[in-house]
């Protein structure tokens, strides 16, 4: 029997993967790192400096940052374009899965325009342009309202698209079968959403 | 409030190239009547309710209960059999659509090839016949056979498929059916033989990855099928597989 091609499944699953690894747990340390904000510029700072002196820090942000970041979110555009996003839940009435299938894609392409411009703004100028990065600049940078308001939509957006993302990956590599362990496993990503969501604003308006 | 007429809508599409209409039919009410003898009906008189003759109106219907899956089509906006589909039960008019994810044959036939073609890449039957006897089966146990039996009711209707934001006319996906026939016949202890060439073809083009999460087929599958209980499965024993593959046990 000829072996059907199977690298789309290997390709989905690395997508799949991808999005809690590395770029998931990445998202939890830059909350966590981020934090720091609400304990003044002082500590701020030394998590600035502690994060530029770090070893291979080249290497880090290239391989586990940047590199998975840019394979998941341009193989989630393709995947996007394979399924119908505005698909109705014909006469099944309101279906919260069907609602988080168009939420999942709409939010990944919302974040792929805002990373490019966080990282732009954040890392871009002190790699390329010198512009030193620490509290006092980000304070500043953040201070329009309207500077708030896309942040704010960033962030609720990665925090949507991750909690969801959880339950996805539990779906897809089988952590969950029964319905209730899905049911659980709804329920819980809506309270990361919430709870990370909370802290991301926290943590903006620390930023004074 | 006596009704003494039923009032349908069909959308109407005398083949594949050519644009659809809508023509609205006004038939005599009769109790009991459900969509495929309301269909009948029409046919024995087929003009719209403008006084115009027309052509009868086709459809599929094959077994009038529920189990062969032919007469599916989309009915006051959802997907079910018209067989099961009691006038008494629907708001009038009534609109009949055919179904949209298969090729059109005419007016509400639709060719569900797509979904045969994909129970046969999968694998989906246990061979019993050999070059020689292979004697009798091993014995399953009640749990088992029960769980077998919720996934054995499929009659590749297709209402899960019509629901899925992953099949369109033009993707590859097998759609729900397939992936929960695989885990049918994986779970059972003749046809665990082939367990890996279903597997194989699972992770082919078009299978389980797929998968899009949107989970609307579990709450379309007219035989209450736990859809998505075995879409999670078998990505569960597609985790196992290939952690098998790669680092052997
Ligand atoms: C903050 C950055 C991001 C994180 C933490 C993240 C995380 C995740 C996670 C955990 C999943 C679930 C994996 C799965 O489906 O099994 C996922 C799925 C997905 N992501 Fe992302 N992602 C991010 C950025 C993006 C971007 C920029 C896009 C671009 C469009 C994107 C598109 C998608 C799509 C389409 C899916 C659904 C895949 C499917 O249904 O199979 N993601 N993401
Ligand atoms: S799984 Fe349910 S909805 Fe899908 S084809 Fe089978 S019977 Fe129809």
């Amino acid at each position: 029997m000829a072996t059907p091609a199977v690298w789309q499944f290997y390709l989905r699953r690395l997508h799949s993967l991808a999005g809690i690894f590395p770029i998931g747990v990445f998202l939890l340390e830059h909350f966590f790192g981020n934090a720091f904000a609400t304990r003044g510029p002082e500590a701020y700072n030394r998590y600035v400096e502690f994060l530029l002196g770090m070893p291979y820090l080249p290497v880090l942000e290239i391989g586990l940052v940047f590199g998975p970041l840019l394979f998941h979110g341009i193989y989630g555009l393709f995947i996007t374009a394979g399924g119908d996003a505005f698909h109705p839940a014909q006469g099944l009435g309101a279906r919260y899965h069907n609602v988080a299938y168009l939420l999942q894609r709409i939010t990944g392409i919302i974040l792929l325009v805002y990373i490019s411009y966080h990282v732009w703004n954040t890392r871009v100028q002190a790699v390329f342009f010198g512009q030193h990065v620490d509290y006092a600049y980000m304070a500043r940078y953040l201070a329009p309202t309207y500077e708030k308001a896309v942040y704010i939509v960033g962030i609720l957006c990665a925090c949507y698209h991750f909690a969801h993302g959880l339950f996805n990956f539990a779906y897809k590599w089988g952590l969950t079968v029964s319905a209730k362990a899905q049911q659980a496993m709804t329920y819980a990503s809506l309270v990361v959403f919430a709870a990370m969501s909370a802290v991301g604003i926290h943590i903006l308006f620390s930023f004074k | 409030m006596a009704k003494n007429t039923i009032e349908l809508k069909i959308k109407r599409q005398d083949g594949p190239n050519v644009a659809a209409r809508w023509e609205e039919f006004s038939i005599p009410y009769k109790p009991n009547t459900n969509i495929i003898s309301a269909l009948m009906e029409v046919r024995r008189h087929p003009y719209t309710v403008q006084g115009q003759k027309t052509t009868p109106p086709v459809w599929d219907a094959n077994c009038l209960e529920e189990v062969c899956g032919a007469c599916s089509m989309i009915i006051n906006g959802k997907v079910r059999q018209a067989c099961s589909a009691l006038i008494d039960h629907l708001e009038q008019p009534i609109a009949l659509e055919p179904m949209t994810k298969f090729p059109l044959v005419r007016d509400l036939v639709v060719d569900r090839r797509r979904m045969f073609d994909a129970l046969k890449r999968m694998h989906a039957w246990i061979p019993i016949d050999g070059t020689y006897n292979l004697g009798p089966g091993p014995r399953v146990d009640p749990n088992m056979q029960a769980g077998a039996y919720s996934l054995a009711r499929c009659m590749t209707c297709g209402c899960c498929l019509e629901v899925c934001p992953q099949v369109t006319p033009t993707s590859k996906f097998i759609g729900a059916a397939a992936i929960s026939q695989v885990r049918l016949f994986n779970m059972h202890p003749t046809g665990k033989m082939h367990a890996r060439e279903r597997l194989e073809a699972l992770m082919g083009e078009g299978g389980l990855q797929d998968c899009g999460n949107a989970q609307n087929c579990v709450h379309a599958c007219p035989k209450e099928i736990p859809l998505t209980e075995s879409i999670a499965a078998m990505g569960r024993e597609t985790t196992a597989y290939v952690l098998k593959r790669l680092f052997g046990g």
